[in-house]
């Protein structure tokens, strides 16, 4: 799925930003039409059960009447009957048609016009109606105006105190009021019906599609969610609600604790948030207590605010991990989802905050318009979904043209490892067999010889010679082992093994070996040719110098412009004329030798001046052909 | 030396037993585990000579040498690789377990070098070369009564690179890694200074080096063990925790 973070901050900002202009549209709409409108700010209001209009008893209270849920009143005991009073001049109504408007009034409401009813919103006293957010309208007679105040009297009824109250309430010219009672029918109750309508269908298809694919918990989680939306909308759209108002309203006011629930526990999925299980077993959990609290205290005739109140650390907690989960991997869908999610908590906050009159906001409800954006959200990210499917079936063939040229490419990778491999397995067993023929048949014979020669006193002759291979098949074994290119290594080595020699013939070494660079090319072919001069080296020494000591020096050397290192093995002996034959003989060996490292063996002596042999050796071996010119 | 003797503690002995108890310790008791018979009496005429070296016990497969390092009462075990029923390697491991207070010195014809490592892993302490010079085994086995062990330059490389902390992997730490003094010892040694050498440049004892030498053999026989856990635990031979 591609990601553009860009366009997905673009789409949470529209998201965010659409509804509250949405609502400042409408305010500025209503700013227009106060020019033929009256806004009803005052009014005076009464309990009262009896079935005249009171004479007595009013109280001055603003308009909108919406609190008395949360400032309870001593008339709670019995049905509730609460009376307001509206005075109205004439002159300030026009000449036309006269008409009053409210966005909310209880369950049932009586109009009186200057002491005669003109309305109920009513036919029969024990239906009940279910819808107290719609709007009304009411007309009145021209013929009833008095000059002067008139008295409007509402009397408005209702089972449960806390839906007794009355909206914001206007009067004037009947086709203002008209325009302002559709707007808000549209708004409060159409739109709401629409939307529900809307929300059924697509959590139908959505269920669909979850059958489909039972593996998709978040298809599963959204099916619940649009379910229990559909029925927390019913009271925004339905006059009369099925199976009563009492049971309505209570399936309705714990729906929200499980559309909670259920909203958190599918947002969990969609953002695919680290312990999503424990998470959402802790939301269940949190969410079935608050309903059973809220329960409880519906029981005992509390007030219910606090589960309420309670709700909103953990929308604050949840959006909070949601948020993360978008900065962790910023994609279209999450930031959409997220900004819809937002949308949705901040409807939330606005409908609970204009139920407890703690502001105006819309005037209407908008949750119905959050449940649209939520699945507008998911049906963004759904489409996404089948337009990369839909790519990714058109591209199949160049996608598996790539994944063969990928997985070729790695074979060949995995196949040249594997040969690699092999060829240093084959050489280190053959490497092993060679050791064990050298040790345990050339080796052992060898040594036993000498023991014998020994033993019988054969001629010193026989037994130097035995020594000497011995020896030299010591070297040779050393050029075998693994040193990876260290030639002080070697160096040091053909110390250890040839010092005991050494020592009984009166030689000693002066040893000035410092750190050196590895010949990362040198293997133990080169690494044998190396033994051999300097072994050849030490016995010209130990034959013809007749010196005490063996100066033996190492370093890093430059020659020729070219990085290397150098080995010296210096005495300060007898010392030969280099243009005699038979120096010449073991010389031109020694120097065959370096010439196939790519190296240089100097030697520089003369009668008595003692001896130096320099071999050089290059670092990188930039002339360094396959071998073939190896002797 | 003597309090170290097993029969020194408990009943108080006599005199007698005390002073034979001293002389007995001073002995180094020597068993031989090897195949050839060539070697066994080149090893037996070098060692007779030595007046402060006997030889308890010899065998010449790994079933005896199992029945000899069960037996015990030695305090030096020469122990070749090569045997026709098996590899020396678990003799020494053998060994090791049965009494960490013995030194364990393989023979090995060239000083195969990657064999000698493995047996310092295995609980080896010092190697011994089959070639010419067996004489020498005497001092040899002196020194590493005294607690040094022999080194090669190519071990010493070898064991600089598996030890370094720096080159060790991080994923397992090694137990126990080179101090500072250690790994300045084994890079002279990898370069091929003489322990006479060593001990001028860094102002030792020249004693010291071989100490040295014999605490680093002891670490990575202790590295190469706790591997071996965690390699089984890897496997679910065994279970760790």
């Amino acid at each position: 799925m591609s990601t553009n973070p860009w366009l997905a901050r673009f789409a949470f900002l529209t998201c965010l930003f659409v509804t509250p202009a949405f609502a400042g549209t409408v305010n500025a709409n209503e700013l227009r039409e106060t020019a033929r409108v009256i806004s009803i700010t005052q009014a005076e209001f009464v309990f009262s059960n009896q079935s005249q209009i009171p004479t007595s008893g009013w109280k001055q209270h603003p308009l909108p009447m919406t609190d008395f849920f949360v400032a309870r009143t001593p008339e709670t005991t019995s049905r509730r009957i609460l009376w307001v009073k509206i005075l109205v001049d004439s002159s300030e109504l026009g000449t036309g048609a006269i008409a009053l408007t409210t966005d909310y009034a209880s369950e049932r409401f009586q109009v009186y016009f200057n002491g005669r009813p003109i309305y109920r919103n009513y036919t029969d006293a024990s239906r009940r109606n279910f819808a107290s957010e719609s709007p009304w309208i009411v007309p009145i007679s021209r013929d009833d105006l008095r000059r002067g105040p008139n008295e409007i009297v509402l009397r408005l009824e209702s089972e449960t105190f806390w839906s007794l109250g009355l909206g914001n309430t206007k009067i004037g010219d009947d086709r203002s009021i008209r325009a302002i009672f559709d707007r808000n029918y549209l708004l409060q109750i159409k739109a709401p019906e629409f939307i529900n309508a809307i929300l059924a269908a697509f959590t139908l298809g959505i269920f669909c599609f979850w059958l489909a694919r039972p593996d998709e918990e978040s298809l599963g989680w959204l099916t619940m969610l649009g379910l229990v939306w559909f029925v927390r909308n019913i009271q925004y759209s339905t006059l009369y609600a099925p199976f009563g108002p009492d049971f309505s309203w209570e399936v309705s006011n714990n729906s929200l604790f499980v559309l909670i629930v259920v909203f958190y526990g599918f947002s969990a999925t969609f953002f695919d948030v680290p312990r999503r299980k424990q998470l959402i077993v802790a939301i269940v959990a949190f969410g079935s207590f608050l309903m059973i609290l809220r329960l409880y205290l519906v029981a005992i005739g509390e007030s219910v605010i606090v589960p309420h109140l309670a709700t909103i650390p953990l929308v604050i907690v949840l959006t909070g991990i949601f948020v993360q989960a978008c900065l962790r991997t910023p994609t279209t869908d999450y930031f959409v989802m997220l900004g819809a999610t937002t949308i949705a908590v901040s409807a939330f906050l606005h409908d609970f905050g204009v139920l407890a009159g703690m502001w105006q906001g819309t005037r209407f409800a908008l949750q119905p318009y959050a449940s649209m954006i939520v699945f507008a959200a998911f049906g963004i990210a759904m489409g996404r979904r089948v337009l990369t499917a839909l790519d990714t079936v058109e591209n199949l063939n160049v996608i598996l043209e790539q994944r063969v040229a990928t997985a070729d490419r790695e074979l060949r990778a995995s196949e040249t490892v594997r040969r690699d491999l092999q060829v240093s397995q084959a050489v280190s067993l053959e490497r092993e067999r060679l050791m064990m023929e050298i040790h345990d048949g050339i080796g052992s014979n060898l040594i036993t010889a000498l023991s014998l020669a020994e033993h019988r006193k054969a001629s010193p002759e026989t037994i130097a010679t035995l020594r000497r291979s011995i020896t030299d098949l010591k070297i040779a074994v050393d050029s075998l082992e693994p040193v990876e290119g260290d030639v002080v290594s070697l160096l040091a080595n053909l110390r250890h093994r040839l010092e005991p020699d050494l020592n009984k013939a009166g030689l000693s070494f002066d040893w000035h070996v410092s750190d050196a660079p590895r010949l990362p090319w040198l293997d133990a072919v080169g690494a044998l040719h190396v033994l051999r001069i300097l072994q050849e080296a030490i016995s010209n020494i130990l034959a013809h110098s007749g010196a005490r000591k063996i100066v033996v020096e190492c370093g890093s050397a430059e020659r020729d412009r070219r990085d290397g290192i150098s080995i010296t093995i210096r005495d300060a002996g007898r010392g030969f004329d280099p243009g005699s034959p038979t120096a010449g003989k073991g010389m031109a060996n020694m120097a065959a030798r370096a010439k196939s490292l790519h190296g240089a063996l100097t030697c520089d002596s003369g009668v008595g001046k003692g001896t130096t042999v320099s071999l050089w050796l290059p670092l990188l071996p930039i002339q360094h052909q396959s071998g073939n010119d190896r002797p | 030396m003597v309090a170290d003797y097993p029969g020194a503690g408990g009943i108080a002995p006599p005199c007698e037993t005390m002073a034979t108890s001293l002389q007995v310790q001073l002995m180094i008791r020597t068993a031989i585990v090897e195949d050839d018979p060539a070697v066994i009496v080149r090893l037996r005429a070098a060692l007779e000579a030595a007046e402060d070296i006997e030889i308890v016990a010899t065998a010449n497969s790994i079933a005896s040498g199992l029945e000899l390092i069960a037996a015990g009462g030695f305090d030096v075990l020469l122990c070749d690789l090569g045997m026709p029923d098996g590899e020396g390697i678990d003799l020494i491991r053998a060994a090791a377990r049965a009494n960490p207070e013995t030194d364990i010195i393989v023979i090995t014809i060239f000083a195969q070098q990657s064999k000698v490592i493995e047996s310092i892993r295995a609980g080896a302490r010092g190697y011994l070369l089959k070639d010419e010079r067996l004489e020498n085994c005497v001092e040899g086995i002196r020194e590493i009564r005294r607690g040094g062990s022999p080194i090669t330059p190519i071990i010493a490389r070898q064991l600089l690179k598996q030890m370094m902390p720096s080159a060790s992997d991080v994923a397992h730490p090694l137990d126990e890694g080179l101090s500072q003094r250690e790994a300045e010892v084994l890079n002279l040694l990898a370069r091929g200074f003489s322990y006479k050498e060593i001990s001028e440049i860094l102002s030792l004892a020249t004693s010291s080096v071989g100490t040295y030498v014999k605490r680093i053999y002891r670490k990575l026989e202790v590295n190469s063990r706790s591997e071996a856990v965690f390699e089984a635990g890897n496997r679910g031979i065994i279970n760790v925790h």
